[in-house]
C-alpha cells in the first residue's frame, strides 16, 4: 500500500540529470585535465600521464608545504572555533539577560564578507599604526605589540584569531540549535541522581550534541581543507610563501594559465578530503545518539 | 478611425521608443580595469570629460595591486574580462599575459597609435599587430629617491657603488632613520630593486639578453644577477629595509619620506613634486640617485610600463576605439602630464609636441651618469620575467625571512621562465 503512494523513481530524473552535468560531469572531467597539459597558451591539450603530479612533488615550489598548511588550517581552525563556540553556547544557552543581544553580537561578524574582514584586520594589525599595537603601546605593554602578518612567528596564530572571529558566532549558533533540542527531562533526572554540572555535560549534554558536533566538524573540516578567502586576504600566501594553501596555490596556477597543473592540485585536494572526510564522517554519525 | 487609431498608435510608439534609443546610447558604461596606483585624478577627471563630450560612461575596477595580475588573467581565462584592462606591457607580456590574438582589440590601424613612441609601440603589439595603449614617464626608471637635507644634515655622500650605498644607509641607521622605505606587501615595489638595473647586468656580462632569450644560459648564470639578490638580501639583513618593511603599505610612502621618517625610498623622480604639494609643511629637498646595486652607474630607461588594452569580447568595441582617441589627443595627454603630480614628462612621440617639465633632480641626474651607459630594464630585456613579478615578489618575500636563498629565488625564477615559454610552445625550450 505504502508503495502506491511513493512517488515513481522517474521524478528523480531532472534533478538527477542536473546534478550529473553540473556536478558529477565537471568534477570527473576536472580528474581528466588533471593527466594533460592543458594550458592558456596552446589550443592543442596532450595527455601526459602523470607529469603534472610529478610537478607537484618535485617542483622547487613547495607545494607539499602547502598541503601541509592546509591541513595544518583544517585541525586549527577547527579547535579554536568549535572549542570556544561550544563553552559560548552553553553560557549564552541558560537564562540570562540580553542573551539574545549577545547572540546576535556574537554572529555579526560571520555575515561579514571576507574581503572587508580581510581588510580591517590588515588596517588592525599593521605593526605601526595598527589599532592592536596602538592599544598596547598605549597602555603601556609596548613589548605585546608585534608584526602580526608580516611576522613568520606570528602570521598562523593571526589568522587563525581572525578566522576565529569571523566563524565563532556561525558554530555557536549551530550549537544553540543542538542545546534547545535536548529533552529537559534528562538533567533532570540527572539533578535527581545529583550531578553536578561537569557530569551533566560529559554525560547528557555533549553525547546529545553529537549531531551538532558532527555538522560543525563537517563543516569546519570542508571550510578548512577549501580555504581560500581569508589567507588571499589577509596575507596572499605570504610573508614569503608561508601560508599558501592548496587554494591560493590553484587560483595561481590558473591565474598563470597552466590549468592542467592548477586541476592536478585540485584532485590531489579531492584525494586528501576523501580520505580525512569519509572515516571521520562515518566514526562520527556512529556516535550519534538517537533522542 | 482605425487609420486614426493607428495613427495615433504609430506616434505614442515613436514617443516611446526613440528616447529609448537614446537613452540606450547614454546608457553605454565601460568598464576599465585597473591595478592600484596605475591611474590618478588625471586619468579620472579625462574619463569624466570623456563621458560629458559622449555620453559613454567609464566604471573603474581598482584591484590591489598584489591580486591585479591574477585577477585579470582569471577573467580572461573564464572569457569574463572587463570592457578594458590595464596590464605592466612588454613585447612579450601582449602575448603570455593577455593573449592578445585571442583576446584584444587590434587597434593597429587607428590614427592615434603614432602618438606612442617606436619602443612604446613594440612593448604593446604582437606579431606586428597593435593592442594596446600607453602613456607612461619617461625618464629613468625608478631611481633611488633620497632627502637631500637628511643627507647634508649627516654628511652623507650620494653613492655612486654598492659600498658607498651601505656606508649611506648605516650613517642614516644610526641617526635612528629607516635608511630605505620598502614596503613588501605590495608585491611589486620590492622587486624593482633587482630587475631596474639590466643594463648594468648586461654592462657586466655581455651578450647575456641574446643567450637568455635563445636559452642559451639561464638567469642562474647571470653571476651579476645573482650577486644583485645577493646585496639584496644583505641590504634588508642588516636593518636597511627599517623593521616593519614586512608590514608596510606603498601608500605610505611619500608620507615617511616627507616627515623624515625615512632616508630613501625607490621611486620615480616625479614623486619629489607629489611629496611637495601633499605635504607643504615638508622644507626639504630631495634627489635621486640611480639603483647602486652591483655598482650601477647606467641609465635605465623603460619601454613598457602600463598599458590599456580593450577586450575583444565586449559588446562596446567602438565606444573602446572612441574612447582610446580621446585619450590620445593632445590636449588630453599634456593633461595628463600637468595633472599628473607623480610625472615630470611622458613617453610619447615627439611629433605629438608634449611640453615636458623635467626638475632639477632629474637633469642632475641625467647630467652625473655618462650618456654612453644607458640600458633597458631587465623585465623589459628578458623574455618570460615581467610575466612573474609577482612570483619574484613572494619568493623575495620567503628570502628575506630566511626561507629561501638568493640562488633558490633565482632558480626559482629560471623554472617559471621554463614553464612560461614550454606553454608558449617557444622553440628555444623544446
Amino acid at each position: 500500500m505504502i508503495r502506491n503512494k511513493l512517488y515513481p523513481l522517474s521524478f528523480i530524473l531532472p534533478a538527477l540529470v542536473l546534478y550529473l552535468l553540473l556536478f558529477i560531469m565537471p568534477s570527473v572531467l576536472g580528474i581528466w585535465f588533471s593527466f594533460t597539459d592543458w594550458n592558456r597558451y596552446s589550443p592543442d591539450i596532450h595527455f601526459v600521464g602523470f607529469d603534472n603530479f610529478r610537478t607537484l612533488f618535485t617542483s622547487s615550489k613547495d607545494y607539499s608545504g602547502y598541503i601541509l598548511n592546509t591541513l595544518l588550517f583544517t585541525v586549527v581552525s577547527n579547535v579554536v572555533k568549535i572549542v570556544p563556540a561550544l563553552f559560548l553556547a552553553l553560557f549564552l544557552n541558560g537564562a540570562m539577560k540580553g542573551r539574545n543581544v549577545y547572540r546576535a553580537i556574537f554572529f555579526l561578524p560571520a555575515v561579514l564578507s571576507f574581503l572587508v574582514v580581510g581588510l580591517i584586520f590588515r588596517s588592525v594589525l599593521h605593526p605601526s599604526h595598527g589599532l592592536l599595537n596602538q592599544f598596547f603601546m598605549a597602555v603601556q605593554l609596548p613589548f605585546l605589540a608585534g608584526k602580526w602578518l608580516a611576522d613568520p612567528t606570528w602570521v598562523w596564530p593571526s589568522i587563525f584569531l581572525v578566522d576565529a572571529w569571523k566563524g565563532i558566532g556561525y558554530v555557536m549558533t549551530i550549537f544553540l540549535a543542538g542545546l534547545q533540542s535536548i529533552p529537559l527531562d534528562y538533567y533532570d533526572a540527572a539533578n535527581i541522581d545529583g550531578a553536578g554540572y561537569w557530569q551533566k555535560l560529559r554525560a547528557v549534554t555533549l553525547p546529545m550534541l553529537v549531531p551538532a558536533i558532527t555538522v560543525n566538524v563537517v563543516f569546519g573540516l570542508t571550510y578548512g581543507l577549501k580555504v581560500f578567502d581569508i589567507i588571499y586576504v589577509l596575507t596572499n600566501g605570504g610573508p614569503g610563501r608561508m601560508t599558501e594553501v592548496i587554494n591560493t596555490a590553484v587560483f595561481n596556477e590558473f591565474a598563470s594559465g597552466t590549468y592542467g597543473l592548477g586541476t592536478a592540485l585540485s584532485t590531489l585536494l579531492f584525494v586528501v578530503m576523501a580520505i580525512v572526510g569519509i572515516p571521520l564522517i562515518r566514526y562520527m554519525t556512529a556516535k550519534e545518539v538517537e533522542v | 478611425m482605425n487609420l486614426k487609431r493607428l495613427a495615433v498608435l504609430a506616434i505614442v510608439a515613436i514617443a516611446v521608443i526613440l528616447p529609448g534609443f537614446a537613452a540606450d546610447k547614454a546608457k553605454v558604461t565601460l568598464t576599465e580595469m585597473v591595478s592600484q596606483g596605475w591611474t590618478t585624478e588625471a586619468d579620472e577627471a579625462l574619463a569624466a570629460q570623456f563621458t560629458k563630450e559622449t555620453g559613454i560612461g567609464i566604471e573603474w575596477q581598482v584591484t590591489p595591486a598584489d591580486q591585479h595580475h591574477d585577477l585579470l588573467k582569471t577573467k580572461l581565462n573564464a572569457g569574463e574580462a572587463p570592457d578594458i584592462f590595464w596590464i605592466q606591457s612588454n613585447k612579450w607580456a601582449v602575448k603570455t599575459e593577455v593573449d592578445a590574438e585571442k583576446n584584444c582589440i587590434d587597434f593597429t590601424n587607428e590614427s592615434w597609435v603614432k602618438t606612442m613612441p617606436p619602443a612604446k609601440i613594440e612593448s604593446v603589439s604582437y606579431k606586428g599587430k597593435v593592442y594596446g595603449q600607453g602613456y607612461y614617464i619617461k625618464g629613468v626608471s625608478f631611481p633611488v629617491l633620497y632627502n637631500k637635507s637628511l643627507f647634508a644634515q649627516y654628511n652623507i655622500a650620494v653613492p655612486h657603488s654598492y659600498a658607498d650605498f651601505k656606508k649611506a644607509c648605516e650613517a642614516l641607521k644610526q641617526a635612528k632613520i629607516v635608511p630605505i622605505y620598502e614596503a613588501v606587501p605590495a608585491g611589486w615595489h620590492h622587486v624593482l630593486w633587482i630587475m631596474q638595473i639590466g643594463g648594468r647586468y648586461a654592462e657586466l656580462q655581455s651578450g647575456v639578453v641574446e643567450k637568455l632569450n635563445t636559452n642559451k644560459i639561464k638567469m642562474i648564470d647571470v653571476k651579476p644577477f645573482v650577486t644583485a639578490v645577493k646585496q639584496l638580501q644583505e641590504v634588508a639583513k642588516l636593518g636597511y629595509f627599517g623593521s616593519d618593511y614586512m608590514a608596510n603599505s606603498i601608500d605610505d610612502q611619500d608620507m615617511v619620506m616627507a616627515t623624515r621618517k625615512a632616508g630613501m625610498t625607490l621611486a620615480q623622480s616625479g614623486e619629489i613634486n607629489k611629496i611637495k604639494t601633499d605635504y607643504p609643511d615638508c622644507k626639504d629637498d630631495f634627489g635621486v640617485f640611480v639603483i647602486p646595486l652591483v655598482d650601477n652607474q647606467t641609465s635605465q630607461s623603460d619601454p613598457n610600463g602600463p598599458a590599456r588594452f580593450g577586450y575583444v569580447k565586449s559588446k562596446y568595441q567602438s565606444e573602446i576605439r572612441q574612447y582610446f582617441a580621446f585619450l590620445a589627443r593632445k590636449e588630453n595627454l599634456q593633461y595628463k602630464l600637468d595633472n599628473t603630480s607623480g610625472w615630470t614628462a611622458i613617453d610619447v612621440a615627439d611629433s605629438v609636441g608634449i611640453e615636458q617639465h623635467y626638475i632639477p633632480a632629474e637633469k642632475e641626474l641625467m647630467a652625473t651618469l655618462p650618456q654612453s651607459k644607458t640600458g633597458v630594464i631587465w623585465q623589459a630585456a628578458t623574455s618570460y620575467t615581467n610575466d612573474q613579478w609577482m612570483d619574484i615578489g613572494k619568493d623575495l618575500s620567503a628570502m628575506f625571512i630566511g626561507k629561501m636563498t638568493p640562488e633558490q629565488v633565482v632558480q626559482a625564477i629560471d623554472e617559471r621562465r621554463a614553464k612560461i615559454a614550454k606553454a608558449n610552445g617557444d622553440p628555444a625550450w623544446k
